[in-house]
């Protein structure tokens, strides 16, 4: 094949491709909806997959759902705050000298001596003011 | 959403709308690509069943991939275009395809110009016809190149060859077409134009 045969060759191709894309090859209408009926499937599967991952999730939901319902988590720091503060009272028990409230904080017949923890009371039997 | 509202709309941005859930995204696409992947499985295999079965598992992948696609990593035809290549390459291993073409234009046609068209018809199947003489990537690189209208850039990107390779395959593909559709212009009335 000479250089000038090339040449002319590739013009008379030009017509043939020229006609080629002028009558593309046509799918049809079945093979389109299958496709579309595929891309259907594979986007339930995708959707339920998700679905299925939920539970976890939720159960994240929930506990932040709780958490929230006390206060957030400046309330979960108060909360902690004070549970150790507690545990540290009960194990370190402190020294409470002379407050007691055992035998002798009660007068003899029961009753409380009033006098005693309130410096300025004087009993009184006149209630009429 | 009315499809012609999607006219605009990139390839890209519609996958990502699929891969979102979004149905009619799929439906547009499908309209764009499909009739694409099935168009050149069709001239590489030369058989219109299994040139549907490449073209849907084609399509299929791509929907499959959609929620991970990122707009502007690739485009979208041409990772279509490489998926039905390695497919079409898969099958002609297995066998190389014997069933021509069909499809050419009913030359019995009536009505004004009818013959024009016939003619153009038969130009069209001819070089269908010739093309599946040609070598696979010879052929590969010859339809990408002048029926897909894609760069050289693209082609090499889809075949996973060098844009020389791709020029090279071309090259000597067109010189083979113009020797197998030298004998046959008269015939379908070129040397007339």
């Amino acid at each position: 094949m000479t250089e000038g045969r090339d040449i002319d060759g590739e013009r008379d191709l030009d017509a043939f491709f020229d006609a080629a894309r002028a009558h593309p090859p046509a799918p049809s209408e079945a093979f389109l909806a299958r496709v579309v009926v595929d891309a259907a499937a594979v986007d339930a599967a995708r959707k339920q997959s998700e679905a299925h991952s939920n539970p976890r999730l939720g159960l994240r939901d929930r506990l932040r759902g709780r958490l929230q319902s006390i206060g957030g988590w400046p309330a979960l720091a108060g909360l902690a705050t004070a549970t150790v503060t507690g545990l540290w009272i009960g194990y370190a028990a402190p020294d409470l000298g002379g407050l007691a409230f055992g035998a002798g904080s009660l007068a003899e017949d029961g009753a409380y001596d009033l006098g005693g923890l309130l410096p300025g009371y004087a009993p009184t039997d006149d209630w009429s003011g | 959403m009315p499809f012609d509202a999607l006219d605009g709309v990139p390839d890209e941005a519609l996958l990502v709308a699929y891969g979102n859930g979004d149905m009619p995204a799929a439906r547009a696409l499908t309209l764009r690509l499909a009739p694409r992947a099935h168009a050149h499985a069709l001239r590489m295999l030369g058989d219109r069943a299994e040139a549907e079965d490449v073209a849907q598992e084609a399509m299929l992948r791509l929907w499959r991939i959609a929620p991970d696609w990122r707009q502007g990593d690739a485009k979208v035809t041409t990772w279509l275009y490489r998926v039905v290549s390695n497919l079409c390459t898969d099958r002609l291993r297995r066998g190389r395809r014997t069933v021509p073409i069909d499809g050419i234009a009913d030359p019995s046609s009536d009505g004004p110009g009818a013959e024009a068209r016939m003619t153009e018809g038969e130009r069209a199947a001819a070089l269908d016809a010739a093309l599946l003489q040609l070598p696979d990537r010879q052929r590969e690189a010859v339809v990408l190149r002048h029926l897909e209208g894609l760069s050289n850039p693209e082609i090499a990107a889809i075949m996973d060859i060098g844009v020389e390779a791709v020029e090279s395959l071309t090259a000597r593909g067109k010189r083979a077409l113009a020797a197998l559709l030298d004998g046959r212009k008269a015939e379908l009335g070129y040397e007339d134009d």
